[in-house]
C-alpha cells in the first residue's frame, strides 16, 4: 500500500480516494490525543501533523478530561489503557459532561491495542464514535478522522453519512428520505444495499477494465450507476455518471480524469450509503432529518 | 388502494413483466406494481423477457431501453411481430429522455414512454389504467361500477 501517494493527483484506489477527499477537510483541526505511551503519541502527531491538524496530549484519562473542559477541541483521539484514568471512563465522563451542558458531542475516536468484538463493544457503549485498531496507517486514521469531522459548523450526528463531499451530503440525506417515503424503511433500506453492492461492483470493474480505455466498458458502468442513482435520488451522482456515459458515446477514448471522477463520485456514495442500509439506520435518519426541519433547533 | 385496483383484483389477478438488467430498478418497479395487486415476473435482459413473453400470459411489460442481447426497441419490434404477443401494452422505462429515444420506442411500438426517476404515485395511476384497458374495460364505465 503506498502510503506517501501525492495528493494534488486523482486517486484510483479506492482506500487513497478516501484521504484523498479527507486530507483537506482536516486542515486546522484541533485534535486533543490522550495518550500515555510516548511512542505512539510522536506517531500519532506526525501523521496529525501531516493532515494539518493542530495537537494537544494527555498523557491520562484525568488530564484529557481537564483539558476537554478548558476546550477548543473538534476531536478526541483516546487511548484505551492509560494510567490513573483510563480512556472509557474519561470517555464516559466527557460525554456527561457534554450532555449536562448541553454541548453537542464531540468526535471522540478509540485508539486501541485489542479491537475484538467486547473492546469495541465497551468503547461504543462508553461513548466513543468509532475504534480503530492499533497498529493503524495514516490513510486508516484520515478515513476514520474525516467520517466523523467532515466539516466543523456542521453538527455531528451517528448516522455516518458523513463526508468532506459536504455539499452532498444534505441532498443525499434528502434523497434518502425521499425513498423511504418512496417505499418503507425496509424496502428502502433493501433497495441501497443493492446499490452499494452495484457501487462496489462497479469500481471493481473500472478498476480492471478502464485503465486500457475500454469505452464500452466504462459506458456500460456509467449507464448502470446513473440509474440506480436517480432511483434513490442521488440525483448529483447520477448527472457525474449520466455525463461520462456522454462523452463515452462522442469519443474515441475517454480521459483518465472523467473515470477518476466517476469513481471518486462511485466510492464516496458506496462510503456514505452502505452505513444506511437497513431498518434501523434509516429509522434514526429519518428521526434526525425531522430535527434538522425544526426551526427552534439551535 | 383504488377502486380500479380492488375491481381488477376480485378477477384475476393482473400478470406484469418487468424486464431491466438494473436490479435495483427491477426491485423499485416490482414492490410498486406487487402494491397494485398484481403480480411480477422479473427478466434481467431483453431475450429473457422475450421467451417470457412467448410463453406465458401477461397483462402489461415495463421494459428498460438498454438491456443487454436484446434492446428495449428490439424486443418491441418483435413482441409486436407476433399474433400471440401483439397486442400486450409496453411500457418503456429508462433514464433517457432525449428526443430520438422516445420516438424510435414509439415507431417500434411502445404504448408509453417513462423517463426515470419516477413520480411514484404517477407511475402507479398509469400502470392501474393501462392494466383496466388491457383487460378491455373501457375506464369510464369501469369507474362508474365501482363508484356505484
Amino acid at each position: 500500500m503506498p502510503s506517501g501517494r501525492a495528493t494534488d493527483q486523482p486517486a484510483i484506489g479506492s482506500a487513497a480516494c478516501a484521504v484523498v477527499l479527507a486530507a483537506p477537510g482536516l486542515a486546522d483541526v484541533r485534535v486533543l490525543i490522550a495518550e500515555d505511551n510516548p511512542v505512539n503519541s510522536a506517531i500519532l502527531q506526525v501523521y496529525l501533523d501531516e493532515f494539518g491538524c493542530s495537537v494537544e496530549v494527555a498523557e491520562t484519562g484525568a488530564q484529557a478530561v481537564q483539558l476537554f473542559q478548558v476546550g477548543g477541541f473538534d476531536a478526541i483521539l483516546m487511548d484505551c489503557q492509560m494510567p490513573v484514568m483510563d480512556g472509557l471512563t474519561a470517555t464516559r465522563i466527557i460525554r456527561a459532561y457534554e450532555t449536562c451542558e448541553q454541548r453537542s458531542p464531540l468526535p471522540i475516536i478509540a485508539l486501541t491495542a485489542n479491537a475484538n468484538r467486547d473492546e469495541r463493544a465497551a468503547c461504543l457503549a462508553a461513548g466513543m464514535n468509532e475504534c480503530l485498531a492499533k497498529p493503524y496507517t495514516d490513510q486508516q486514521l484520515a478515513a476514520v478522522m474525516a467520517k466523523w469531522l467532515p466539516h466543523r459548523g456542521r453538527p455531528t450526528t451517528r448516522h455516518g453519512l458523513h463526508h468532506p463531499v459536504t455539499d452532498q451530503v444534505d441532498a443525499w440525506l434528502q434523497g434518502v428520505s425521499a425513498l423511504v417515503r418512496d417505499f418503507d424503511l425496509d424496502v428502502a433500506g433493501e433497495l441501497l444495499s443493492i446499490f452499494v453492492e452495484e457501487c462496489r461492483r462497479c469500481d471493481a470493474q473500472l478498476e480492471r477494465d478502464c485503465a486500457v480505455g475500454d469505452n464500452a466498458g466504462l459506458r456500460s458502468i456509467a449507464h448502470r450507476i446513473a440509474g440506480g442513482a436517480s432511483m434513490i435520488h442521488a440525483h448529483d451522482l447520477a448527472a457525474i455518471a449520466r455525463d461520462v456515459e456522454a462523452k463515452c458515446g462522442e469519443r474515441d477514448a475517454i480521459g483518465g480524469l472523467e473515470v477518476a471522477r466517476l469513481r471518486d463520485a462511485i466510492c464516496t456514495a458506496r462510503e456514505s450509503f452502505a452505513p444506511l442500509a437497513d431498518r434501523s439506520s434509516l429509522e434514526r435518519l429519518v428521526a434526525e432529518c425531522g430535527q434538522q426541519r425544526n426551526p427552534n433547533r439551535l | 388502494m383504488s377502486g380500479i385496483a380492488r375491481q381488477l383484483a376480485i378477477t384475476t389477478m393482473p400478470n406484469v413483466l418487468v424486464a431491466d438488467d438494473d436490479s435495483l430498478c427491477r426491485r423499485a418497479v416490482s414492490v410498486k406494481i406487487r402494491n397494485l395487486n398484481a403480480t411480477v415476473v422479473e427478466a434481467e435482459d431483453g431475450l429473457q423477457a422475450f421467451e417470457l413473453l412467448k410463453n406465458r400470459k401477461f397483462d402489461l411489460a415495463i421494459v428498460d431501453l438498454d438491456m443487454p442481447k436484446l434492446n428495449g426497441c428490439a424486443l418491441i419490434g418483435c413482441v409486436r411481430g407476433f399474433p400471440e404477443t401483439k397486442k400486450i401494452p409496453i411500457v418503456v422505462l429508462t433514464g433517457r429522455s432525449d428526443r430520438d429515444a422516445i420516438e424510435q420506442a414509439l415507431i417500434a411500438g411502445a404504448t408509453s414512454f417513462l423517463i426515470k426517476p419516477l413520480n411514484w404515485a404517477a407511475f402507479g395511476a398509469h400502470i392501474e389504467h393501462l392494466l383496466l384497458l388491457s383487460r378491455g374495460a373501457a375506464p369510464s364505465e369501469q369507474q362508474v361500477v365501482s363508484a356505484a
